[in-house]
């Protein structure tokens, strides 16, 4: 190489060097925390894909090397413990019971599997197939307050079953079109205080609310970037507000929206700083009103202070 | 003159540095617990049940070849030449998941799980054995062909006793394809297998440290690397019999017969399942809405793709404009090229995490891809210089012009459509990689190949069958410029 080349070499690479800015401080865009980070190690994560949290404030997450990990409410490792079977496939779902129960959506399993806090396996329910009380691949798991157990699942299957709280099947929701349009992936569930269920319909990039009996009650969404639209609509929350809190994989970034449909705001945009998101599959919000999201790409939890 | 600087610097951008600092801080951080220079069990295990598949792979391969090698060796040097070269490309730019969706489209158990595999890796690569023994045979063997003919028919001639004397051509392709498909993991992710590169993709993507990476694919780095160096050996080592004569003996058989063969096994390996998947399509309106999704994305896509095939033939015209080093570049653009794309993934994201001008921005996309298919760059570069008239170069010196004039006018100028073709091929190959791209990412570009599989993943069907025929189109141009651009080396235009 002549003497020119290094040169050019040098300066490409002192100005990449000097490119660089040290990280927003961490209360930019409203993050009040963030833990994680790539590893297999406590308190690091495989590629994260769901959250959910406890009446006592305790974070669980469960990522791609099958681990759920226990987390506080202010990201301090406490516990972990793997899926009994994860060659096929790992989870992409988690709730909470009220009862402090944790019931995980085995995904590849073909069935819900139920823990206590601690890890301790409870027993679980479902098996391969299309029939009634059979899962082709669940994705996540609500309760109501009545403690009746609903399951979403896809490939195929694409609805939600509803099991009594002993995990007896009871019907299956969602399998007739919606608006003329069969559901497509529904990756996450939850219920509001009307004990009605709102379904994150993913690859149909809308909202759907169903009654208790599989009544379609409100649709809304469609494909886009802009606020209001959605991208693979991957989670759903309903937030003690009585907002719908939306984590959108396909636009990185969490929307609120009103019962209505109405987008209310937005939150993140695509990268690697905090306060940016990266592809996220989940968001969640604690019983401390902070909102804990699953930036999966970049292998974290961020706390955010609602905006 | 045309500068090397930019060349090199290119070059170790995409190679040079990514190649040291892995090894560097492999040394420095040292593996995670578990991690040790030699493999365990199950790296053995998983290594010899991928060495297995490959080899399945490359025997179907050679297998599927020999028809299109026979065209090859009678059509190779004819007027038909530029067409059988293009139809033996087009194979080649094409995903190789796109052959597996499409296959899986017929619903046929052998066509799913490893038989699956073996049958989309040899509908993907037969054209490398083709052209390795077409073009052998084109070059000798020609008196044993003449004398089979004495009693048997042109192909039965060419089956019992040209193919044994094309042993050495079989090695060479063999070896190429062996060391291909050990590499490759989308198509046995596709068709739901797990093999040892999709191990080291996973182990990257759970570690911070590039020695968990670097240490488990040392088998693999190993066997590629073996495979190279027998393979230059073998092929220095081949005799090739120059025949003058540009005919082979035998009964005159009709070139549109041969041509129709050659349709024929194209037919059968990709038409017949990118046909599959545009029956599933159905309409142009999924095609529109594939667009509507990602159009972004496509266009980003094509975007980095079309710069990066820009930036590898530059690179090689820079290169091989210098003098000196030229040929070890090429060396370390193949052995690069050819590492487990985890690997290569690994080694560029610990070279330049620490430069967000790099790390966090479409550049980065580029290095990926560079170093990924810098040899081919390379490739096409030197295939141009060298088909300089040296008669005219030499007249051209005596006139007082200088060596890169003559280059360029009398090399790159008339290679035009080669040097296109090149572009082409690299952006079409670019596009749809999913090697290195699986791990090389940065937030603000979604790359289309990474769609595809985030569709696959999602039982999205529609999404999947409309993504990959937008990659069979974007990779359409290349396949007609290796048409345009043979027949400009023939001097079929102007």
């Amino acid at each position: 190489m002549n003497r020119g080349s290094w040169i050019l070499l040098t300066l490409l690479l002192g100005l990449s060097g000097a490119g660089g800015c040290d990280p927003p401080p961490l209360s930019a865009n409203g993050v009040v925390g963030v833990f994680g980070g790539v590893g297999l190690g406590d308190a690091e994560f495989s590629y994260p894909r769901a959250i959910t949290t406890g009446g006592d404030g305790a974070v669980f997450v469960v990522d791609k090397s099958a681990r759920v990990q226990r987390f506080g409410a202010e990201g301090e490792f406490e516990l972990s413990w793997r899926m009994p079977d994860r060659q096929a496939g790992k989870p992409v779902g988690l709730t909470v019971h009220p009862d402090g129960r944790v019931f995980v959506a085995d995904t590849h399993y073909h069935r819900v599997l139920v823990f206590d806090r601690g890890g301790r396996p409870l027993g679980g329910f479902g098996e391969p197939g299309d029939g009634d009380g059979q899962f082709r691949l669940p994705t996540d798991v609500a309760v109501d307050g009545d403690g009746f157990v609903y399951v979403s699942e896809y490939n195929g299957n694409d609805r939600i079953s509803r099991w009594t709280p002993d995990h007896r099947f009871v019907m299956a929701i969602g399998e007739e079109p919606v608006d003329g349009v069969p559901l497509n992936r529904p990756a996450a569930i939850d219920i509001d205080a009307r004990q009605t269920l709102w379904v994150a319909d993913a690859c149909n990039h809308r909202i759907v609310r169903f009654s208790r009996d599989g009544e379609v009650l409100a649709v809304f969404g469609e494909l886009g970037t802009e606020p209001g639209r959605l991208r693979y609509p991957y989670d759903i929350t309903v937030t003690p507000d009585d907002t719908l809190l939306v984590c959108e994989y396909g636009n990185s970034r969490l929307q609120w929206f009103d019962k209505q449909g109405r987008s209310l705001r937005t939150w993140g945009t695509p990268g690697r700083a905090i306060g940016q998101l990266w592809s996220p599959w989940g968001a969640t919000v604690g019983p401390n009103g902070r909102i804990y999201v699953v930036d999966s790409l970049n292998s974290r939890v961020q706390i955010v202070r609602e905006p | 003159m045309l500068w090397p600087g930019p060349g090199w610097a290119l070059f170790c951008l995409a190679v040079l540095i990514p190649a040291v600092v892995l090894v560097v801080r492999s040394v420095q951080l040292g593996g995670s617990a578990g991690v040790s220079f030699w493999p365990s069990v199950r790296q053995w295990t998983l290594l010899g049940r991928t060495a297995w598949l490959a080899a399945c792979g490359v025997l179907a391969c050679l297998v599927l070849s020999l028809p299109a090698a026979y065209v090859v060796g009678r059509l190779g040097r004819t007027s038909r030449g530029p067409l059988i070269g293009a139809l033996l490309l087009a194979p080649l730019l094409l995903p190789p998941m796109v052959y597996a969706f499409g296959w899986q489209r017929t619903g046929l158990s052998l066509l799913q799980g490893r038989p699956g595999c073996v049958w989309v890796w040899a509908s993907w690569c037969w054209p490398i054995p083709a052209l390795l023994m077409g073009s052998g045979w084109a070059r000798g063997g020609r008196a044993s062909y003449a004398a089979a003919l004495l009693d048997a028919s042109p192909p039965g001639a060419f089956i019992r006793v040209v193919v044994p004397l094309l042993a050495r051509q079989a090695a060479v392709a063999g070896l190429i394809l062996l060391v291909l498909f050990l590499g490759e993991y989308s198509v046995p992710h596709a068709c739901g297998l797990t093999v040892l590169a999709t191990e080291l993709l996973g182990w990257a993507a759970n570690s911070d440290r590039p020695a968990d990476v670097l240490l488990p694919a040392l088998p693999l780095a190993a066997t590629a690397l073996v495979g190279l160096v027998v393979l230059h050996r073998v092929w220095r080592r081949a005799a090739w019999e120059e025949s003058a004569a540009d005919g082979l003996p035998g009964p005159p058989v009709g070139t549109g017969r041969l041509v129709a063969l050659m349709l024929l096994v194209d037919a059968g390996t990709v038409a017949l399942p990118i046909g599959l998947l545009t029956a599933e399509a159905g309409s142009w309106s999924a095609m529109a809405g594939a667009l509507r999704t990602y159009g972004g994305e496509l266009a980003a896509s094509l975007a980095v793709s079309a710069a990066t095939g820009l930036l590898a033939v530059g690179m090689g015209l820079s290169l091989v404009g210098g003098r000196g080093l030229r040929g070890l570049a090429l060396v370390a653009a193949v052995l690069w090229g050819v590492l487990p794309g985890a690997l290569v993934g690994e080694a560029i994201l610990t070279a330049y995490q620490r430069f967000p001008i790099l790390y966090d921005h479409w550049p980065l996309l580029v290095i990926g891809y560079l170093a990924r298919f810098a040899w081919i760059g390379i490739g096409v570069a030197w295939l141009a210089a060298v088909s300089l008239d040296r008669g005219m170069a030499e007249q051209a010196r005596t006139d007082g012009a200088g060596e890169g004039a003559i280059l360029r006018r009398l090399a790159l100028v008339p290679q035009a459509p080669l040097l296109l073709c090149g572009v082409a091929t690299v952006a079409a190959l670019s596009l749809a990689d999913l090697a290195v791209a699986s791990l090389v990412q940065v937030p603000s570009v979604g790359l289309v190949s990474l769609k595809l599989i985030e569709s696959f993943h999602r039982f999205e069907d529609g999404m999947l069958v409309s993504l990959s025929l937008w990659l069979v189109a974007a990779a359409a141009p290349a396949a007609l410029l290796a048409w345009v651009a043979l027949r400009a080396r023939r001097g079929g235009i102007g």
